[in-house]
């Protein structure tokens, strides 16, 4: 008895590198012959594995390790050199929202073709109709062509689509980065729907915490081959282990990064309180609270205030105001704001401390703290990031 | 399941079992044909129209081109005996290019999503068919109301010539669609065979106006001529439309060898290349 929802035997798999690819005829018919045009990249080499059925399954690895190429072979969209996947059950890809969405044609008629696409059938569709409409939330624009779409409405639409398939192995590349805060969140759960309905899905992603998180099992790709497949804790902890001594997720699901002689914890506070939730004009301090497990040197604290997008929106450090050696043990390095200047929207802290001398980083998360900014009366009509505290004056 | 090669057998069951989607590709395509225009399908019955007009005061006023009548209808009305010819011309014309730009401009659909490569072009053609059914049901309604003739009976032939048009054209365009993937230069040389093939294939002329002198050995020019299988399958549709009769067998038969041929080399050759069609979007 075989419980494997997919099996993966011995996949080879070569890209050419063209280095002077002729695309004409002209330089087809012309080319000397023997000339050595392209080179051989071995993506996949002898990859084996197997998907238990019904479970979460994450493909990790570094750039380059060969992913996304074994997720587009499990797609059928590359077919190995040698080697076989086996397949059991009906498959569906979320490689790319929305592909072979055609602008001309509303959303309606995008449904049915792209339900068609993924290899569904019309009288299911139509039976799925409203609660995939429903689930992009689009009841209002589905007669409209879809290239009068914001790019949020067109993935919300692919994904809405592609999870509706109800497919039996779902294949999942990182898509679900898309769409707003809500949208995000109820893709989270329809994932946890379809897991906790038995079905299979494979998942590739660069966001480790999110792979321990939703993954029962795992395998470790490092240059096309196989390093080590079974339980998710202990894949991710190996490839941990090899890439970096110094890369975890701590308990708050944040990622750090650093070899921890000396740890950070961030966090930003209002009227001496930490919080969440500000606004425009207040007074802020951003607390640095460090616990240092020997003595260090030369420590600077930095840190770093990204919008929602990710536009690093303001950055500063200790580097040209304190020099001194931090003793083992606790403290506090406070960096007061008196007004905030930041305009509404989302925010998210990264902190770090680090050698000043070999730029070392003793620890760092890119997402210590997330807050959000809400409007003040007294700044309405200003956009962009960042207040100037400017006035009008009409001089007449 | 994978395996390593498609067959041709697996790729016709693949395609048959998504048989919806190449019905909603063929949708898509009609649909957003004409849309947003004024006309909308209006265009797709003027668009023949007009040219049959340039070509009936040209060639029938200007240079007193004389097709003999129908026979045995004895309909002698050069409208429709182009028309006859232009509508399965356009089939070719405007089925190849698209057909065969389906899959090197295919992008995120051939490089992200899978299913059988094959529908994509066949899409294309069904459509640019659907739309050459209509025409012809316009024109059939022009010969009854211009020559009192019902063709009511030349139907299922209809049918079956059609069937073997799209077989020819589609088996065409697979070759060219695989090779288009990897030299775009197949785009420009089509355009320019094409017009070259349009006036060595009889869509505007008679082939009796071919001389019928010796040409090659004992071949004579009106023979070689004939050799073309686009200037069989315009016979086959002026016997129906011009001189409202049932083809003759010899035309039916190297119709199917046409087809079959056609149809047979072109998928093999774009099935064995459809495996590596994502890699090189």
């Amino acid at each position: 008895m075989n419980q494997a929802a997919v099996t993966v035997d011995g996949v080879w798999k070569t890209f050419r590198i063209f280095t002077d690819r002729s695309t004409t005829l002209k330089q087809a018919v012309l080319k000397r012959r023997g000339a050595q045009v392209f080179e051989e990249f071995w993506a996949l080499k002898d990859v084996s594995f197997e998907v238990p059925k019904g479970s979460t399954f994450g493909i990790v690895g570094s750039n380059g390790a060969g992913k996304s190429t074994m997720l587009k072979v499990l797609a059928r969209i590359l077919v190995p050199d040698k080697g076989s996947v086996q397949l059991r059950g009906r498959m569906s890809a979320l490689l790319e929202l929305g592909a072979g969405f055609h602008p001309e044609l509303t959303g309606r008629e995008n449904v049915f073709l792209n339900g068609a696409i993924l290899g569904m059938s019309r009288a299911s569709l139509a039976q799925r109709f409203d609660e995939i409409v429903g689930f992009a939330g689009l009841e209002k624009f589905i007669d409209q062509p879809v290239k009068t779409y914001s790019s949020g409405m067109y993935a919300r639409l692919g994904f809405a689509v592609a999870v509706n398939v109800d497919p039996e192995i779902l294949l999942v590349d990182e898509v679900l980065a898309v769409g707003d805060e809500q949208f995000q969140r109820r893709c989270t759960e329809k994932m946890a729907e379809i897991r906790a309905g038995g079905r299979t899905v494979i998942f590739v992603s660069h966001n480790l915490g999110q792979v321990q998180q939703l993954c029962d099992e795992a395998v470790w790709l490092d240059h096309g081959q196989v390093q080590l497949q079974g339980n998710v804790q202990r894949v991710v902890d190996a490839y941990l282990a090899s890439v970096t001594t110094d890369y975890r997720v701590d308990l708050l699901g944040r990622q750090r990064i650093g070899s921890r002689e000396i740890e950070l914890e961030a966090s930003i506070e209002a009227n001496g309180e930490s919080a969440v939730q500000f606004v425009t004009g207040q007074p802020v301090q951003i607390r640095f609270a460090w616990d240092a497990h020997q003595s260090i040197p030369d420590a600077i604290f930095g840190f770093t205030i990204r919008s929602a997008e990710g536009v690093a929106v303001f950055g500063h450090s200790t580097a040209y105001c304190m020099d001194r050696t931090l003793p083992s043990g606790r403290g506090e390095v406070t960096f007061d704001i008196p007004a905030l200047p930041l305009l509404p929207g989302s925010y998210m802290l990264s902190a770090a401390i680090l050698s000043r001398h070999s730029g070392h980083i003793y620890d760092h998360s890119p997402d210590m703290a997330k807050f959000d900014v809400s409007p003040n009366d007294s700044f309405r009509g200003e956009t962009g990031f960042s207040s100037m505290f400017g006035q009008w004056r009409v001089d007449d | 399941m994978t395996e390593a090669k498609r067959t041709v057998r697996q790729a016709i069951r693949e395609s048959y079992q998504y048989r919806e989607l190449l019905w909603n590709l063929t949708q898509r395509e009609l649909r957003s044909r004409y849309r947003r225009s004024f006309l909308g399908w209006g265009w797709s019955l003027l668009q023949p129209a007009m040219m049959t007009a340039v070509y009936a005061i040209v060639l029938g006023t200007f240079f007193k081109v004389r097709p003999a009548p129908g026979d045995p209808s004895g309909i002698n009305n050069f409208a429709i005996f182009l028309l006859a010819a232009m509508l399965p011309w356009n089939l070719l014309a405007s089925g190849l290019p698209g057909g065969m730009g389906t899959i090197a401009n295919g992008g995120s659909l051939i490089s992200r999503v899978w299913f059988p490569r094959e529908i994509m072009p066949l899409s294309t053609i069904l459509a640019m068919t659907i739309s050459m059914l209509i025409e012809m049901g316009v024109l059939a309604t022009f010969i009854l109301v211009m020559t009192g003739k019902i063709m009511l009976h030349l139907l299922p032939m209809l049918a079956v010539i059609v069937i073997l048009q799209i077989a020819f054209v589609s088996g065409i365009t697979y070759w060219l669609a695989a090779v288009n993937v990897r030299f775009r230069d197949v785009e420009y040389i089509t355009s320019v065979f094409l017009l070259a093939y349009f006036y060595i294939s009889p869509v505007v002329y008679s082939p009796t106006f071919v001389p019928n002198t010796p040409l090659i050995g004992s071949w004579t020019m009106r023979q070689v001529f004939e050799l073309n299988p686009m200037a069989r399958f315009i016979k086959a549709y002026r016997n129906i439309f011009y001189d409202i009769r049932l083809p003759g067998l010899n035309t039916m038969l190297y119709l199917v060898v046409a087809a079959v041929v056609s149809l047979t080399l072109g998928l093999r050759f774009f099935v064995r290349r459809s495996d590596r069609f994502a890699e090189a979007m």
